[in-house]
């Protein structure tokens, strides 16, 4: 068994040690890849394990530290990636049947940043088939949550989630297009970012929804975000929606507390139907933490806001249905049953309802956007309840109340910041009864992630509920 | 212009209209998935034609432009 104290240790510090030399990137490796082999047939976090590939980075990063080089920001430091992204020469299969052998030529921006950055690869992580929510049968092994093996972890980086949780990678890399960065972020007790719309490239990653699919890091402290982050942002000329402008210094605001900030509580999220007690309780209890750190909080009520879920799915599911329709008429018995029943739905949506999907989201956006130029964040849950169970998930719709019950509500609460294009993060802010980890949301104005994630830092440096591990 | 809130499709579908509808896409349907298939998206529907909002049916339906206004 791999030492618990190096294979929990923030990135960051793992990365101060490797550079006064009393740690070995090749010994931090090692620990990782034991753990992934201890635990990994339990949870299924990993699809690929680049397990020789990491060994001989490793060894590179230890010779050019001999030599007095480092390589990079992230020199040394184990990551773990959505299979999502493509990675040149190593299989990307975006968790589907379809692409279950593919192997691309080309690298994504993301992981070519990490990998000029000094990161080493440990492989490539499980997720929902085609970054779509709910699938039923994982083409490779169900991935489960490491708090309790029978709950899912959340969608759709399940693996990223799980990795980062259980000591099975030191930071990793997700995409939230309506959530899933937050969601698995929030079921596994870790920190997940979806940055503003523009601010991290998708670039060799697979689409669902072009106007909404964004990169994030995922990571056990605020901190590991903020360098994370600061990797892999910026503009990328194959990315005609990659803003121009500079990268933010992320952590040197790290520190700043939220003493004078205006914080405002998404009343209507909090108090959505379907949210439960221990969830709402854990949300308005951050309350007290950010008045006692010096911010002023309020209660804030968007109209539409509630009803950001279906608007997402009109929107999100109409560009899914476009991409995959080669290949829905082709191989659409190789889908698993609910990214095929979704599709072939969203493949039936008239324009009409489309334009008034589209309609709602300008003004969502534009609210949000007013309502951020008094308040400095927005907060609110960012699931309705602790992690499921995962025979719950797997269940077959049954109504167009099943439906609504099951999906529209539970969508609300991340998915307005993905149609707005804002940065919104999840950091743990306790635990339920059953012991299962509970997540904030905090979301902030357009490109300012330095405030989200000051605000972040704040409330971790007041609280210890990173500091938990999962019992696997 | 201001649009006269629209469903969609008139009536809730039916399994027959939802492969009918299909088959018109030129899209291969499964039997055992028309179920699901039109509880989506008639749930999608009745969702989207609910939303009562003054402001909805004078919003143009612009794709995001961020940066651009964020500049």
């Amino acid at each position: 068994m791999p030492s618990t104290d190096l294979i929990y240790q923030p990135a960051h510090e793992l990365g101060a040690q490797m550079r006064r030399r009393e740690l070995s990137p090749v010994e931090v490796v090692d620990a990782y890849l034991e753990r992934i082999e201890e635990i990994d047939s339990r949870v299924r976090a990993y699809i690929t394990v680049c397990g020789d590939q990491a060994r001989a980075q490793a060894r590179e990063a230890e010779a050019a530290m001999s030599r007095g080089g480092i390589l990079g920001p992230m020199h040394g430091i184990p990551v773990a990636v959505k299979d999502q992204f493509d990675t040149a020469g190593i299989r990307t299969t975006m968790a589907s049947r379809i692409y279950s052998e593919n192997v691309p030529d080309r690298e994504s921006t993301v992981t070519a940043r990490l990998q000029a950055a000094g990161a080493i690869l440990l492989g490539k992580l499980n997720m929902t088939e085609f970054a779509f929510g709910d699938t039923r049968d994982f083409v490779f092994g169900t991935p489960r949550n490491p708090w309790n093996l029978d709950r899912i972890p959340g969608s759709s980086s399940a693996g990223s989630g799980i990795a980062v949780s259980a000591g099975m990678a030191a930071v990793a890399i997700g995409e939230d297009t309506g959530g899933s960065v937050r969601l698995p972020a929030a079921m596994c007790g870790i920190v997940g970012l979806r940055p503003t719309t523009g601010r991290t490239s998708r670039y060799g990653s697979f689409p669902m929804c072009w106007s909404m699919d964004t990169a994030g890091p995922m990571t056990r402290t605020v901190r590991d975000c903020a360098d994370l982050l600061a990797v892999i942002a910026g503009h990328d000329p194959n990315d005609p929606l990659s803003s121009p402008r500079p990268v933010d210094d992320y952590s040197s605001g790290l520190d700043g507390g939220v003493k004078g900030m205006k914080i405002g509580f998404l009343d209507q999220l909090i108090n959505l139907e379907g949210v439960d007690e221990d969830t709402r309780n854990a949300v308005n209890a951050t309350r007290d933490v950010f008045q006692s750190l010096g911010a002023e909080t309020a209660d804030v009520n968007i109209p539409l806001l509630e009803l950001a879920g279906p608007i997402y799915i009109a929107i999100g599911d109409s560009d899914a249905a476009d991409t995959h329709e080669s290949l829905l008429r082709q191989r659409h018995r190789d889908y698993d049953v609910a990214t095929r029943t979704r599709l072939m739905a969203s493949s039936l949506i008239p324009a009409s309802l489309y334009h008034r999907a589209q309609r709602a989201r300008q003004l969502l956006r534009t609210r949000l956007i007013n309502t951020l130029e008094e308040f400095d964040v927005l907060v609110g849950p960012v699931v309705s309840t602790p992690a499921p169970e995962i025979k719950e998930v797997k269940r077959v719709f049954v109504s167009e109340e099943d439906v609504r019950n099951r999906i529209f509500g539970a969508r609300s609460l991340t998915t307005p910041f993905n149609l707005a294009g804002l940065p919104a993060i999840s950091i743990p802010c306790g635990f339920s009864d059953e012991g299962l980890p509970i997540g904030l949301q905090i979301a902030g104005r357009a490109f300012d992630e330095a405030t989200v994630l000051q605000v972040s830092a704040a409330y971790e440096g007041a609280t210890d509920w990173h500091k938990r591990t999962p019992p696997i | 212009m201001v649009k006269e809130a629209n469903r969609g499709y008139s009536e809730r579908l039916t399994r027959e209209d939802v492969a009918r509808l299909a088959k018109l896409r030129g899209l291969p349907v499964e039997e055992s998935d028309l179920d699901e298939i039109r509880f989506r998206l008639n749930a999608l529907s009745d969702a989207l034609a609910s939303l009562d909002d003054p402001e909805l049916d004078t919003s143009d339906p612009l794709p995001i432009l961020l940066d651009r206004e964020a500049h």
